[in-house]
């Protein structure tokens, strides 16, 4: 063997690498010179373990000096050490991210020892080869770590599938099992050179996972910095407020991973009272899925729609839906719909009187003449089970007739078989004995609890449960009435607590909007995203509760539907005889006022139906272009009773649940203003028109 | 726009920089008193005379009244007088700082129908919001049309109305009577300045909407996980 060539040509190349660390030692670059001296010695053990297992007298002095060198290096390596471990820690990204690859040329060739064969040149390519995918030279490991000091965190690193450093340890390691494996079955026969082979693997992986480990310790403190930093700004801007707090951090944090949101911010910062800025940033914001404010919109919106589902399902279904024309003739008329109203299904089942009213208004008498005398309790329960099921088959054929007679009211018409099931589940329920019965009362504390700022209502849980389950016999309509409008009330206030908190949330986010123009911007922009889902379920809770007057303002419209504006005490002068149909623009409006889903927008219509008015006056006078006839000034004395007249024409009942919905969700900073008189004013204006179903007009 | 759409309403509820606090001051009392003119005038608009080629159409608006203690906005709201709609004013109570009851010298039976005012305003605030007093002022108008004919024995004189005054001060929270003219001005101005004087004294327990919002308290829930490094670098990379 030519090993002592061979080692002394090492001896060289050690000197060169140990010069080469020495320099970086010298010019402080403590961390690679570290490395270096550390791979340095290495090399120098690998060659003495290659000496001594073919030792020989002439290469003793070789292997001192090799020795020599070795404790050079070990000697600064004790130095530096101490140093060592801080710039991972003080030197910021530069030094962790940088690998510790030795300039080129240091190895240039590997320890002939180790690898003899193939031939020299060959065997250094593929010997470095084998190197230069652990850790000299790990390009896939640097990327790795130069995407997270981008500012990732280490969640969404892994969301998008980018590498951390031990996952690109981890796969290097493989790749070098793979590479030793297969040089292995290459090898078959020399056991030494296995056994060598094995240990610089063995080096190796040991070098990589150190690396890896050093780098994570690097992105975990650049981490944990950032979400310092974070929180830093967090406790700056809302000192004592944790909650807060907590949360802006969480905004800042859904801001590093979605990128758009940051010209946003500039551009509020650069103009925070532009209104339509703010507008379409809250838009932007609730049309995003995974905002933490559009988290908890629609968490909100999933917990209101759960409490209000369950009352419009148990006591809207049975109504007939208020329209024009509604029967004037019929005085039962009235006391059968607040029948309609007050009774529902389940009612029906335990109540046999009140479910014969109830079916022959629907006509359906042929089932009813059994059981209408007697108790339901003297007959068994399957008789009874099979009478309660003829009615309710037949409620629901009266409803299927009605459903089909008022397709319009999309909202109203009734889920029939949904119905079916739960009056049959409803019945049965009814009629096991050892069922406890539910107080009206009982149910509500389950909405009142909830109520309390507690968040954590289970929706679906206990409240909708019990309630499926409860059979509450209604005493009295007054009671469920009464019950509820205390629903009703609750819901309301939740909406406004949902509103106020997103709002909050905002202003969390954006301390920009934190002025009277922003808020009110925001609170207005925020308005039609929380409703759009909303508003048909809240108009339905709100039209069961004000049937009664839907029902008066439905006949007087009925009845008044061609009154003249003469007839309701417009002055003379406003009457408008040379229209062919006066104030209809303000009539068209006031229609118009429905297809809006959110309160706001709503309010607007009704203060253009106001505006209209006045405007109808105008043109009515311009055409007559009488300077004689000066266009008259309008008062609330002027108003009223147009406004009664438009609201007749419109005849539509239902704009007497929208009425109180927007008086319930318009935020007060509105109802003073000019946008809560007209509405006040068309309250009064419904209020006139009901009472003329009692009261007609001379 | 949408966006365009909202501007306009955002402006009208904010005034810019400190934000005065609102109050509300109706305006009552039987059709034909001058309710109207004399709420053109609290706000600034001419008397109603001659030809017009616009329609005013606000019955509501506000204005901004400078004090020593600071600013005061008060938004006037016009009514409808009529009988049967007078039954149904009570809508326009909500939020009511001040209510100015008007009637017509000339007219007995409006200055007759005072007390339906003045008790419909005590009901209220026996029965549904005792929180919020609603501070009365009576106003005789047309006081002009009083002078110009001499004295006549059908108009309703000032001690009449102070009777009325002290047999109704119980419970009731009449403050002032006021003559005037919305016609020729008279006593308007001073009318105003004892509105924004009560007005001042309700301010000191007046707590702003600012405040409130401010105290709004965070969900719970949105409280940020604590994020463990050890636990993600365990579950993730199997160390």
């Amino acid at each position: 063997m030519d090993g002592g060539t061979d080692l002394g040509r090492n001896l060289h190349s050690a000197l060169r690498a140990v010069a080469n660390a020495v320099k970086l030692d010298q010019d402080h670059h403590n961390q690679d010179a570290y490395v270096y001296y550390v791979q340095c010695i290495m090399y120098i053990a690998q060659n003495l373990l290659d000496e001594i297992k073919a030792p020989s007298q002439e290469m003793t002095h070789v292997r001192k000096k090799f020795v020599q060198l070795g404790q050079k290096c070990m000697e600064r390596l004790g130095a530096l050490a101490d140093d060592v471990g801080k710039p991972f820690a003080t030197q910021g990204s530069h030094s962790t991210v940088q690998s510790p690859q030795p300039p080129p040329g240091v190895y240039p060739q590997p320890p002939p020892g180790v690898y003899p064969q193939p031939p020299p040149e060959v065997s250094s390519q593929s010997g470095v080869g084998l190197v230069a995918r652990s850790v000299i030279n790990p390009p896939p490991s640097s990327a790795a770590v130069s995407q997270p000091s981008a500012g990732q965190q280490p969640g969404i690193a892994s969301k998008e599938k980018v590498l951390t450093p031990l996952e690109q340890a981890y796969l290097e390691n493989q790749q070098l099992m793979a590479a030793y494996k297969a040089r292995m079955a290459k090898m078959k026969v020399d056991n030494k050179r296995a056994a060598l082979m094995s240990m610089n693997l063995q080096r190796r992986l040991a070098e990589n996972l150190a690396l890896a480990k050093a780098r994570e310790a690097a992105l975990e403190r650049k981490i944990r910095e950032r979400q310092q930093r974070h929180q830093d700004i967090a406790a700056r801007r809302f000192a004592g407020e944790e909650e807060k707090q907590a949360f802006f951090t969480q905004v800042l944090n859904y801001e590093e991973q979605n990128k758009w949101t940051l010209p946003w911010r500039e551009k509020l910062k650069e103009s925070p009272q532009d209104a339509s800025l703010i507008h379409s940033l809250v838009r932007q914001i609730l049309s995003s899925t995974d905002h933490p404010i559009t988290v908890l919109l629609i968490k909100y919106q999933g917990q209101i729609k759960l409490k209000i589902e369950p009352l419009v399902l148990r006591h809207g279904q049975s109504m007939v839906p208020v329209t024009v024309p509604w029967p004037l003739d019929d005085d039962d008329e009235e006391e059968e719909e607040e029948e309609a109203q007050t009774s529902d299904y389940d009612s029906l089942a335990t109540n046999a009187s009140d479910t014969n009213t109830e079916l022959e208004k629907s006509g359906a008498s042929e089932s009813t003449s059994a059981n209408q005398s007697e108790n339901s309790c003297d007959k068994d329960l399957g008789d009874i089970s099979g009478d309660v099921k003829g009615n309710l088959e037949s409620a629901i054929r009266k409803g299927e007739r009605l459903s089909s007679k008022l397709k319009s009211q999309s909202l109203e018409n009734t889920n029939v078989p949904k119905v079916v099931k739960k009056c049959e589940d409803a019945a049965k329920d009814n009629l096991d004995p050892s069922r406890e019965k539910y107080d009206v009362n009982d149910m509500d504390d389950l909405f009142e609890d909830s109520d309390d700022g507690d968040d954590e209502m289970p929706p679906g849980t206990d409240s909708t449960a019990s309630q499926d389950q409860a059979t509450p016999v209604m005493d009295s309509p007054e009671q469920l009435t009464a019950a509820l409008e205390r629903h009703l009330h609750n819901i309301t206030k939740d909406v406004h607590v949902c509103l106020d908190q997103l709002m909050s949330l905002f202003i969390v986010a954006y301390e920009e909007l934190d002025s009277p123009a922003g808020r009110d911007q925001c609170r207005a922009s925020m308005e039609e995203p929380f409703f759009q889902p909303l508003w048909p379920l809240l108009l339905s809770l709100f039209r069961i509760v004000h049937r009664k007057k839907e029902v008066k303002v439905a006949k007087a419209m009925t009845q008044y539907i061609n009154v003249s504006p003469g007839q309701l005490g417009v002055a003379s002068r406003l009457q408008l005889p040379e229209e062919d149909v006066p104030y209809e623009a303000a009539i068209l409006e006031l229609r118009a006022l429905f297809q809006h889903v959110c309160p706001l927008n709503k309010l607007e219509s009704l203060v253009k139906v106001s505006k209209l008015i006045c405007q109808c006056v105008e043109e009515s006078y311009a055409k007559k272009n009488d300077q004689a006839s000066p266009v008259p000034n309008l008062g609330a004395d002027d108003l009223l009773p147009i406004l009664s007249y438009v609201v007749l024409h419109a005849g539509i009942p239902q704009i007497v649940s929208e009425g109180y919905a927007m008086e319930e969700f318009i935020h007060e900073s509105y109802l003073m203003g000019e946008e809560g008189y007209c509405l006040t004013s068309l309250q009064t204006a419904l209020g006139y028109v009901a009472s003329l179903s009692m009261t007609p007009l001379e | 726009m949408y966006g365009t759409n909202r501007e306009g309403m955002a402006r009208r509820l904010t005034n810019p920089g400190v934000k005065a606090p609102e109050f509300k001051a109706i305006l009552l009392g039987e059709a034909g008193v001058g309710k109207t003119c004399l709420f053109r005038r609290f706000i600034g608009q001419s008397f109603p005379s001659g030809t017009k080629t616009t329609v005013a159409s606000q019955a509501s608006d506000k204005k901004v009244y400078e004090t020593d203690d600071g600013d005061i906005q008060v938004t006037y709201w016009d009514t409808a007088g009529m009988e049967r709609l007078a039954s149904l004013t009570e809508t326009y109570y909500r939020n009511t700082n001040v209510a100015i009851i008007l009637f017509d010298v000339t007219r007995r039976d409006t200055f007759d129908r005072v007390i339906f005012w003045v008790e419909n305003i005590q009901e209220r605030r026996h029965n549904k919001d005792p929180t919020k007093d609603i501070k009365i002022i009576l106003v005789m108008n047309k006081i002009d049309l009083r002078t110009s004919t001499g004295s006549d024995t059908d108009f309703v004189t000032s001690s009449e109305v102070m009777k009325f005054i002290e047999n109704h001060q119980n419970g009731s929270k009449i403050q002032a009577l006021y003559e005037v003219s919305a016609k020729t001005m008279e006593g308007v101005d001073e009318l105003q300045s004892f509105v924004v004087k009560c007005l001042s004294e309700e301010r000191r327990t007046y707590a702003t909407m600012d405040r409130d919002i401010k105290s709004l308290k965070l969900d719970n829930d949105y409280r940020s996980p604590k994020f463990s490094l050890k636990a993600w670098v365990k579950k993730s990379c199997g160390f």
